[in-house]
């Protein structure tokens, strides 16, 4: 397995994540600390998904997690280029939803309908 | 076992044979249809089933038979054949006589059935009928009633450590979805930041909402490896059988207590804010909003399904009908008839007592919803006449095999409604004069050839609404009526005197003489003489008439006119002197005056000049002797008799006239010139006149 699958590019307004491959418990430890190193930079997280092939649940709840740390931390938290698969997969594991969770007070919960990004 | 359902099940028997019928004769005619073969083994496994089950285990054993040749047929091991729809038809014949038998008390004849059934087994190839009687009455599964569609509320919370054991949460939302409609809401309360993750838990858990007919079992079976590692509650939200308990569905907060989310008191505390509850809910911090968006999916999946099945059910009711007696329908058409008459009487005394204007609307009105009411009760009584063509193709099958000829038959107009009366009633005449076209009428195939004609014949049955009556017409291709022989015949008969002239016309009219036929021999067919005047009888009857057209080697054509009920029929009322009788209107042409002078100009004869042409009249006073003195000025109503114009003279045309036809009393069921009686709106009673026996009657005399 390909130690990092994603790839930290730090911008001028923002710090731009894109993952490629997989997002799955073989990897979630390794993705979890990047992810950490990109919310430390305290610029606006864009996280672009386009180049996932493959997302589980551990993978679902990371990118659950991101949006936690984003509120808790006032780090501002984007999702870009959702792909099919991770839609499909979403779906399937009951992660959309009308309205957001406890903590999502601004609604930037990254499973709403509304918001469209998956 | 109650009558009523055994009722129930001989009347669907029949229904479903005459199903049958219809579908083996179509399926002789397309052997490769399979829809057709499919239809003719549900139905006789549907006969075989019902049959078993209301205690007619003679038809379903032999019923039994006959569904496993056609399961070899379905499977396409045995091919339709001749024999095949012979055998079948045959088969179809002894269940409605064990039917019949069941009625009558006396036994069926076994040795037939027997018979029917070796017929069958000959042709079963050897081996599968070994196969097939070795297990006979094995359970069928397409039998078992489709299960309840239930729907589950299943939470489902791994333990954290649950992926280390390898299981995949999403493999076992798959299955659940794979057992029918399924949402599914993640739980998100637990995840934690990144900074506090451990990614290789699971923090997730699932609300389910299931709805499914595959069983409580096959939701166990899919936990059944990580039952152990996981929260699982399996809740029935609904089993179809709650639908009537309140009507409506679960409020958010029931849902929530149910799942043990939210206590009783908590809610009462919320229910105290006015606010929306889920907000409430979502705001005091006692429930996260996966929770309630959960809940709130199953709400909407509840109410959804229990729409659904509801619109099901309606859908149902609306296509279903209800099953009434006749005697019933008789009985509502008969007080219908009363009520008519009342009406009729009430708008007499409210005519009298004109000052009341009050009496003349409500009289008014009341002749408007009897006359709708007549309507209906009359509508509900007419049936299509198909059922009846569909008989005949039997008919026409099975006989012109007997002769040896191939006729055809086709219809047409088998929508077209009539009084049911009036179809039980001309089955009989039906049957007589389509014997009588196969028989006399279509050719052989080698005459046809002969002739130029097509190898196979055709009967055309074709029926069609004219105003108020029914026309049905039967034609065939065949050699056409033979004007001279039925001539010699009738001489022979001493039907018609010597040297008589007669048109074509008359002479087709002929065949409907008593004891006339034309075959020399006598097949079991026709040719006994009994038929075409039995025929006549019979429409007469129906207050109908017959009319013949026939040309020479192109065939015959014989039409029927029938009204469309024999309940109530619009009516002319006549007076001759105190007496009032009525004539069915649809024979009624014209009303015309006549005065002392144009009766003298007839020197004796009764003949009257109407538009250049001479109509004969009947004067009905002195043919019914009543006493007193005509008016000087009479009237005239001439009607149509058999495409002639003849006039009935009478004092006084009262006017049209609804009338509820009552039958005379037996006394009276042999005068000449009366069909019934009917009550007027004063009370007094009104023959009604049967114009074609008055003239047969007037003609008669010397």
């Amino acid at each position: 397995m390909e130690a990092a699958q994603v790839k930290i590019s730090k911008k001028k307004d923002r710090t731009l994540v894109s993952f490629t491959g997989e997002m799955t418990i073989g990897n979630v430890g390794e993705l979890r600390k990047r992810l950490l190193q990109a919310f430390a930079g305290g610029k606006p997280v864009e996280l672009s998904l386009a180049g996932l092939t493959e997302v589980d649940v551990t993978g679902l709840q990371l990118l659950c997690s991101c949006h936690r740390t984003s509120v808790q931390q006032g780090i501002p938290c984007t999702v870009t280029g959702g792909s099919e698969v991770l839609a499909a997969i979403a779906e399937e594991a009951g992660m959309p939803r009308h309205k957001g969770c406890a903590v999502d007070v601004d609604g930037s919960c990254i499973w709403r309908i509304e918001t469209e990004t998956i | 076992m109650s009558d009523a359902f055994a009722q129930a099940f001989k009347d669907e028997a029949r229904e479903l044979l005459a199903d049958l019928e219809e579908a083996l004769l179509e399926m002789e005619d397309n052997p490769a249809d399979l829809g057709l073969v499919g239809k003719v083994f549900r139905t006789m496994h549907t006969i075989k089933g019902s049959g078993a089950m209301f205690g007619f285990e003679d038809i379903a054993s032999f019923t039994h038979n006959v569904e496993t040749v056609y399961d070899l047929v379905r499977n396409g091991e045995l091919s339709v054949s001749k024999e095949l729809v012979n055998l079948s038809l045959a088969a179809r014949d002894r269940i409605l006589a064990m039917l019949e038998a069941s009625e009558s008390g006396l036994p069926a004849d076994a040795g037939r059935n027997d018979e029917v059934i070796k017929g069958f087994r000959a042709l079963v190839p050897a081996a599968k009928e070994a196969a097939k009687s070795g297990a006979p009455d094995a359970p069928e599964p397409e039998a078992a009633a489709p299960a309840q569609v239930v729907t589950y509320r299943i939470r489902f919370k791994p333990e954290p450590g649950i992926f280390a054991s390898g299981v995949n949460p999403l493999s076992l939302l798959r299955e659940l979805q794979d057992l029918g409609p399924c949402h599914v809401v993640a739980n998100t309360c637990d995840m934690q930041p990144l900074d506090a993750l451990d990614p290789e838990l699971c923090y997730l858990f699932w609300d389910v909402i299931l709805s499914t007919s595959a069983g409580r079992d096959a939701i166990d079976d899919v936990f059944i490896f990580v039952v152990d590692s996981c929260e699982l509650s399996i809740t029935v939200i609904d089993d179809g059988s709650s639908d009537e308990a309140g009507g409506g569905y679960k409020k958010l907060g029931e849902i929530l207590m149910e799942r043990g989310d939210l206590t009783q008191q908590q809610m009462d505390e919320l229910l105290g804010k006015q606010k929306k509850f889920g907000e409430l809910a979502l705001e005091a911090g006692l429930v996260n909003a996966a929770t309630i968006t959960s809940a709130l999916m199953e709400q909407q999946r509840v109410k959804e399904i229990r729409q659904e099945r509801q619109v099901q059910s309606q859908g149902q009711e609306a296509a279903s009908s209800i099953r009434v007696s006749a005697d019933k329908l008789d009985l509502l058409v008969n007080l219908v008839g009363e009520l008519v008459t009342v009406q009729a009487r009430l708008s007499l005394v409210a005519q009298e007592l004109k000052r009341h204007g009050e009496l003349v609307s409500v009289a008014e009105e009341v002749e408007r919803l009897t006359n709708d009411l007549r309507d209906n009760a009359l509508d509900i009584r007419m049936l299509p006449i198909g059922a009846t063509f569909s008989k005949f193709k039997r008919l026409v099958r099975d006989l012109s095999a007997e002769l040896g000829k191939e006729i055809e038959l086709t219809t047409e107009g088998a929508e077209t409604e009539l009084d049911k009366t009036v179809i039980e009633k001309l089955n009989d005449p039906l049957v007589h004069i389509i014997r009588n076209s196969i028989d006399h009428g279509v050719e052989t195939p080698e005459e046809r050839l002969a002739k130029g004609k097509s190898r196979s014949g055709n009967i055309h049955l074709a029926a069609v609404h004219s105003g108020d009556s029914v026309l049905i017409t039967i034609r065939d291709d065949g050699a056409g009526l033979n004007v001279d022989a039925i001539r010699a015949k009738a001489l022979e008969r001493k039907i018609i005197p010597q040297g008589a002239e007669l048109s074509d016309r008359e002479i087709w009219q002929l065949i409907f003489a008593p004891g006339f036929s034309t075959a020399s021999k006598v097949t079991s067919v026709s040719g006994r003489g009994v038929g075409m005047d039995v025929v006549k009888q019979a429409i007469e009857g129906l207050r109908g008439s017959i009319d013949v057209k026939s040309e020479p080697g192109r065939g015959t054509c014989i039409t029927l006119k029938i009204p469309l009920t024999l309940a109530i029929i619009e009516s002319l009322l006549v007076q001759i002197g105190k007496d009032r009788f009525v004539m069915p209107l649809a024979m009624v042409d014209e009303c015309i005056l006549l005065t002392e002078k144009e009766i003298e100009q007839g020197h004796g004869r009764d003949l009257l000049l109407v538009r250049e042409k001479l109509v004969p009249y009947v004067p009905l006073r002195k043919m019914f002797r009543i006493e007193g003195k005509a008016p000087a000025i009479q009237q005239v109503v001439i009607c149509q008799l058999e495409g002639k114009r003849v006039g009935l003279v009478v004092d006084w045309v009262i006017g049209e006239h609804q009338t509820v036809i009552k039958s005379l009393g037996r006394m009276y069921q042999q005068v000449e010139g009366m069909s019934g009686a009917t009550i007027l709106g004063d009370g007094s009673v009104a023959l009604i006149l049967d114009i074609p026996a008055i003239f047969n009657a007037a003609e008669g005399k010397p």
